[in-house]
């Protein structure tokens, strides 16, 4: 992944410009999947993935004086995005813990009637997405950028704004977490 | 290599994430452990599955005002609205999250201040009594002996039934267990006091008195009892004037006047 190659935005400390706004908008195009994406796999909904992500480019703009801050813009984004997820998630399981939200109980792991037996690669797909989302916050958003969005571990730390050897420590417990979890359907 | 420390690292390993010299101990490990070959096959394999979840798709359209509604929110902050409505505190404080946690608050509070008020009026009003009706007579002698709550004990009333009511129930621990212990000793010393004392039209009396010999542990307290009896003729309560320390180091009550009740 080369994105820190792809945009280099330094915006000049001046009142908004007609070429900012312009230079704003090709950032936007350019990250807005990646970002949505990671918030996407944080939030496991599109909509409030797309909420998340708008919100993080809005402080991204707000930012646009301080250059030092906004140059790795990618890194700064996703930060941005992941800790607004995180705030998210918290939000939401704060708001289970008053009101003991029964329609929220996924039941996706609970179906296994075979578990032996070979299931779909799409059933797989669904068993392993489900099982990430009850990763603690921390640990499910490292595992997504490294295991699932394939950044590197120095990339990662510098997004999640942490050591490496955090990073592998965190990633440890969630693969092992997940290895676990999926065991009876992993090939071996 | 053991199979828990190979354990740690298959992930790395499997990842790409370890340095030559553990790569090689892993692989050597791997090479004569089964269980961990299969570990290791599942951690490839969990690898390769979240590699597929990666850059998923939107549905078609999903991004078109995606800018426009960056912007649109941009711009409202730029050029403030009008004061827009917003709910009071009092609304929000009564909401039911906040209902719940607000009343466990208050409620609590009320238990904590009941709680202290109560130790306060045992502390400040009748401490003695208050020791000798809950039959708290280590507390008793601790008190004593702390600097700071022995001017609570000063002037404070007691009355002659409650001192007779405790030398019983310290009889009673007598004969139980045979003898008494030196916290339960010092508490009678306290208690049963003994000796000349004056009244407040300067009577001489005998303000109770135990027979007691501590180092040979007999303890009369039938005598006890008829000694404090005798204070009745002085009234039905005692005051405490002063407190002492007793040879045997305990702080006890060295001073008192009786008071004639209505």
């Amino acid at each position: 992944v080369n994105w820190r190659i792809l945009v280099s935005t330094t915006v000049t400390k001046s009142s908004t410009t007609k070429d900012q706004v312009i230079q704003f908008e090709q950032i936007v195009n350019h990250h807005q999947r990646r970002l949505v994406a990671l918030a996407f796999h944080m939030l496991g909904n599109w909509e409030e993935a797309r909420d998340q992500a708008q919100e993080a480019f809005v402080r991204f703009w707000q930012q646009r004086h301080q250059p030092d801050e906004v140059n790795a813009s990618f890194a700064y984004l996703a930060r941005v995005v992941i800790n607004l997820c995180i705030d998210r998630l918290r939000k939401r399981d704060r708001h289970r813990l008053f009101f003991w939200d029964m329609d929220e109980i996924d039941t996706a792991l609970i179906s296994t009637e075979e578990p032996e037996r070979a299931v779909e690669n799409d059933e797989l797909k669904n068993l392993l997405e489900s099982a990430v989302t009850r990763l603690k916050p921390r640990q499910k958003a490292i595992f997504i950028l490294r295991d699932i969005e394939g950044y590197s571990v120095a990339e990662t730390a510098e997004i999640i704004g942490g050591s490496e050897n955090n990073v592998l420590v965190n990633l440890h417990k969630a693969r092992k977490n997940l290895r676990k979890r999926l065991a009876p359907y992993l090939k071996m | 290599m053991k199979c828990a420390k190979a354990q740690k690292r298959i992930a790395f390993l499997v990842n790409g994430e370890i340095d030559a010299q553990h790569r090689h101990e892993v692989e050597e490990h791997l090479r004569r452990c089964g269980a961990c070959q299969a570990l290791a096959a599942q951690y490839k394999d969990l690898a390769q599955r979240a590699r597929t979840l990666a850059s998923p798709n939107a549905l078609p359209g999903f991004y078109d005002t995606f800018f426009q509604k960056i912007w649109s929110q941009i711009s409202r902050e730029v050029q403030p609205q009008a004061k827009v409505f917003q709910r009071s505190p009092l609304w929000t404080a009564l909401r039911p999250r906040y209902a719940v946690i607000g009343a466990a608050v208050i409620l609590t509070g009320i238990v904590a201040i009941f709680l202290f008020s109560k130790i306060a009026a045992q502390r400040r009003q009748a401490p003695l009594e208050a020791y000798l009706t809950q039959r708290n007579f280590q507390g008793l002698v601790q008190a004593l002996a702390d600097p700071r709550q022995r001017p609570f004990f000063m002037q404070d009333s007691v009355s002659v039934d409650l001192l007779i009511e405790s030398c019983e129930f310290l009889e009673l621990i007598h004969k139980r267990h045979g003898q008494v212990s030196q916290p339960l000793a010092e508490a009678l010393q306290i208690i049963l006091w003994e000796g000349q004392r004056r009244d407040d039209r300067g009577r001489a009396f005998t303000a109770g008195g135990l027979p007691i010999n501590l180092l040979a542990g007999q303890l009369d307290f039938k005598a006890a009892v008829r000694n404090i009896r005798r204070l009745k003729q002085f009234g039905a309560k005692i005051t405490l004037l002063e407190v002492g320390q007793a040879w045997t180091g305990a702080y006890r009550i060295t001073s008192m006047k009786g008071t004639q009740t209505p």
